[in-house]
């Protein structure tokens, strides 16, 4: 199944400053003056770098924004964020979600920048996401492929997945990772590249 | 007399004590009787007909796990004979809560073992507060009593349909019973729905389309019922699954008739949905049934089944031990250990006295040399014999090590009780409810010692009463009729609640929690409670301040436990190698499994999994979803 949903997740890519190319990012009102942008964490707590979802989120909640950018953490279950979603479908038009996930050869401390690729599903990889969605458990593929399917995704769709450099129990992120937050809000807010 | 096999005996006033003129009276070398045995081929037999036989295949579910914990199974399947001759269960991951417990403040174990499962974690906080309000000797207020009761309902109400439309349902609709029995999918077509007033499927085929994973009705629906229980539930538990408000001596939320209201406009939505689940269930049952009666064998058990009974009663509950018989039988889930189809005690003390667990195919190491010497409990709080194997007497002593067919092959123990294979699940607390006839005086629940007859209300649909009866067999498709039942029973407890918490807000005993201090001295607790799938309790010891012993025995470890000292299959190996295959293929490497994933399916079991069927050289990749809480050894 991790090949599958691997597969779904082909549109990743290591130059971050690509990401400035095909994105003009949530501060930038001129370029998208009615863009209204939420920023999204996903992830289990206390888990360092595994939480980074959570925790860096809270960074950027301690930031300045403008009006058109919510900030959320939507880590209690695919399902319940799908019905999040579905009571204001046309709320957004950008949605930016920041995770991690220890995928097989990744580097740690990468951060893949990647814009979701809406490629078709396969409908039992689907079902899967759902069953594990329901029983507890906190994951970004399951999110972004039960949020495709049941149609609640806006036009576009950002995801910054992170790469754990410690995934043991703890509140904040590793050192080397808490290091490099005014980078990743650099590149959330697009001014990176 | 409830004990065949342990050596409790009791005395005319009905007190326990330990059977004299016996040397070693808890060694497992000690013969037992048990109810529902099953015979199984030798091991080194199986090995000598996988290796010439080209029908018997081994059938492995190997799981890739992901975040919580696995379960996977191992069985020998005669696709030739149509029957399994070797079934193994095996938890294979250990996160250890008992020793993560140690050393730790009694109240941290309301929001630690919340963790062990992702989808019921709060039935762990209630239990554990349970435990540490026996251990401090407290008691909450009514009112607080009510609230922990309706969070329990408002849980179940989330798991149950879950189960039924989200993880087993799929197993009975029309894409998988086309793909794996087209011959029934035809019968489908053509046999009316007997229960089409109630449900709107007029064929059995209409039923089975809407039950489709991800697009079928009922499906849908079944994740929309989930978030209304959800945000029931967080009204007074804060959020789900693991809860914020659940504190030893009650909750710690303020309660209004706000916050009734806001409950009741989402629980009275089940009413109408229970009676479509129920007659749902009813149908599809009997359609199997009666399709082909060898589908009464799919998951077959004796019924043996314990559950501790759920929902204190406000007026009786006063969380010690020696009271325990009195409002155990108070609960509107009536405490039971069925043997055999019968009920045996419905006495709180006695199911707690019966539990024993084993470790002779588990990862652990013996804890006891055997004889009872040095035990740290020989008897319980009220003076009851407790064996060296009941969870008050354990310690969790990881050991692990390679796998063997033969030795230990799991983290799961093997809970019995006196010393019989039993099973746990919601469908217990049904059975014994229905069974023991004590169930307080109230408008919507009876038993009537045979059956629960259930009163659903009003709602879009007029009012409607359904009945369950004890069946004369217990398998599969029973688990899930029961489970489809239990939504109904319980929506009808929660609002018999609802109703009491209305009543003692208008009475203006709005207190929810009691103060406490944490006792210094050496004290041990239990919360005997049920989750979602039934039996549940942890046995703590408490000293200076501090938890130093802390023993968890979850659902799903019952379930999934393997062999045990005296080499009884646990209840899933069991309940496979009783199943017979009646899935069409016309190969071996085209068989899919489907009658095995339907009996685990049916205990659902709860601990994330994805799992890997492989018959001979053809893999098949399908999950099982099982909680996390039957891991924890």
């Amino acid at each position: 199944m991790d090949k599958i949903r691997r597969a779904n997740l082909r549109n990743i890519r290591n130059d971050k400053g690509g990401l400035a190319r095909h994105f003009n990012l949530v501060n930038n009102e001129s370029y998208f003056p009615s863009a209204r942008v939420l920023i999204a964490g996903v992830g289990h707590p206390n888990l360092k770098d595994l939480s980074f979802g959570q925790i860096f989120l809270a960074h950027l909640k301690e930031q300045n924004w403008p009006d058109n950018v919510d900030l959320e953490n939507l880590s209690f279950g695919a399902i319940a964020v799908l019905q999040w979603f579905q009571d204001d479908p046309d709320k957004y038009d950008r949605v930016i979600f920041v995770s991690a996930a220890e995928r097989e050869g990744r580097e740690p401390g990468t951060l893949n920048v990647y814009s979701w690729d809406f490629a078709p599903l396969d409908e039992e990889v689907v079902q899967e996401c759902v069953a594990e969605s329901v029983t507890g458990i906190i994951s970004l593929d399951n999110l972004m492929m039960i949020l495709q399917y049941f149609k609640a995704l806006p036009p576009e769709v950002v995801v910054l997945d992170l790469e754990p450099v410690n995934s043991e129990i703890g509140f904040e992120c590793s050192p080397e990772i808490t290091a490099r937050f005014p980078e990743f809000e650099e590149i959330v807010r697009g001014r990176h590249g | 007399m409830c004990f065949k096999n342990l050596p409790i005996d009791f005395d005319a006033q009905g007190k326990a004590f330990l059977r004299g003129g016996i040397r070693d009276p808890y060694s497992t070398k000690n013969a037992i009787t048990s109810v529902g045995d099953v015979k199984t081929m030798p091991y080194d037999k199986v090995r000598e007909l996988l290796a010439r036989n080209g029908y018997i295949k081994d059938v492995d579910f190997d799981p890739v796990t992901r975040v919580a914990g696995a379960l996977a199974f191992h069985g020998v399947a005669d696709l030739e004979n149509r029957k399994f001759i070797e079934a193994r269960s095996m938890a294979t991951l250990f996160r250890g809560y008992e020793l993560i417990m140690q050393g730790r403040d009694p109240r941290d174990a309301i929001f630690i073992t919340s963790r062990a499962c992702g989808v019921c974690g709060g039935v762990h906080s209630s239990c554990a507060a349970l435990g540490i309000e026996m251990a401090f000797g407290i008691t909450p207020p009514p009112l607080g009593i009510i609230v922990r009761n309706l969070l329990l309902s408002l849980e179940f109400l989330y798991d149950n349909p879950l189960h039924l439309f989200l993880l087993a349902g799929p197993d009975y609709s029309e894409l998988i019973v086309k793909a794996t029995t087209p011959s029934l999918w035809e019968k489908a077509k053509v046999t009316a729905a007997p229960n089409a007033e109630h449900h709107g499927y007029t064929t059995i085929a209409d039923l089975m389309k809407d039950m489709n994973p991800l697009s079928g009705n009922l499906y849908l629906e079944a994740l929309h019922m989930t978030r209304v229980a959800r945000e029931a539930y967080v009204v007074i538990g804060g959020k789900y699954p693991h809860p914020e408000t659940l504190v030893p001596g009650g909750v710690s939320t303020t309660v209004t008739l706000q916050t009734f209201n806001e409950i009741y406009v989402r629980l009275q939505q089940f009413f109408d949905y229970s009676k479509k689940v129920v007659t749902i269930w009813d149908d599809l049952t009997n359609f199997f049934y009666d399709a082909n009666p060898e589908y009464k064998k799919n998951g077959m058990r004796a019924a043996n089944m314990v559950d501790f009974g759920i929902w204190d009663d406000p007026d009786t509950y006063d969380s010690s031990y020696e009271n325990c018989n009195e409002w155990g039988e108070k609960r509107w889930a009536t405490p039971g250990a069925v043997i055999g189809g019968e009920l045996v005690t419905t006495n709180l003390q006695n199911i707690n006295l019966g539990i024993e667990e084993f470790i002779e195919h588990s990862f652990y190491k013996e804890w006891t040399n055997g004889d009872g010497a040095g035990l740290a409990h020989p008897t319980d709080p009220s003076g009851a014999p407790l064996s060296p194997f009941h969870p008050w007497n354990k310690q969790t002593l990881p050991s692990p090590s390679g796998q063997n067919w033969r030795e230990k092959y799991t983290w799961a123990t093997s809970p019995r009780w006196d010393r019989q294979v039993f099973e746990a699940g919601c469908y217990a607390r049904i059975w014994n409810t229905a069974a023991a006839q004590k169930i307080r005086p109230n408008p919507f629940i009876e038993s009537t010692g045979t059956s629960m007859k259930i009163c659903l209300p009003k709602g879009a649909k007029p009012e409607m009463n359904v009945e369950w009866k004890i069946p004369p067999i217990w398998n599969t498709f029973e688990r899930n009729r029961a489970r489809a039942y239990c939504v109904a029973y319980t929506a009808m407890v929660a609002m018999n609640d609802w109703m009491k918490g209305l009543d003692l807000l208008k009475q203006g005993k709005t207190a929810v929690a009691t103060e406490f201090e944490i006792p210094k001295t050496n004290r041990i607790g239990v919360g005997l409670w049920g989750a979602g799938r039934g039996f549940l309790s942890h046995h703590m010891e408490l000293d200076k301040g501090l938890v130093t012993n802390y023993q968890i025995v979850t659902p799903s470890t019952i379930n999934a436990s393997p062999m045990d000292a005296w080499d009884k299959h646990g209840p899933y190996e069991e309940a496979v190698l009783n199943t017979p295959i009646l899935e069409e293929f016309d190969k071996p490497e085209n068989y899919k499994g489907i009658d095995l994933l339907r009996t685990l399916r049916s205990f659902d079991p709860c601990m994330p999994c994805t799992t890997h069927i492989y018959a001979g050289e053809h893999t098949v990749v399908r999950e099982i979803n099982t909680c996390a809480c039957g891991v924890d050894g």
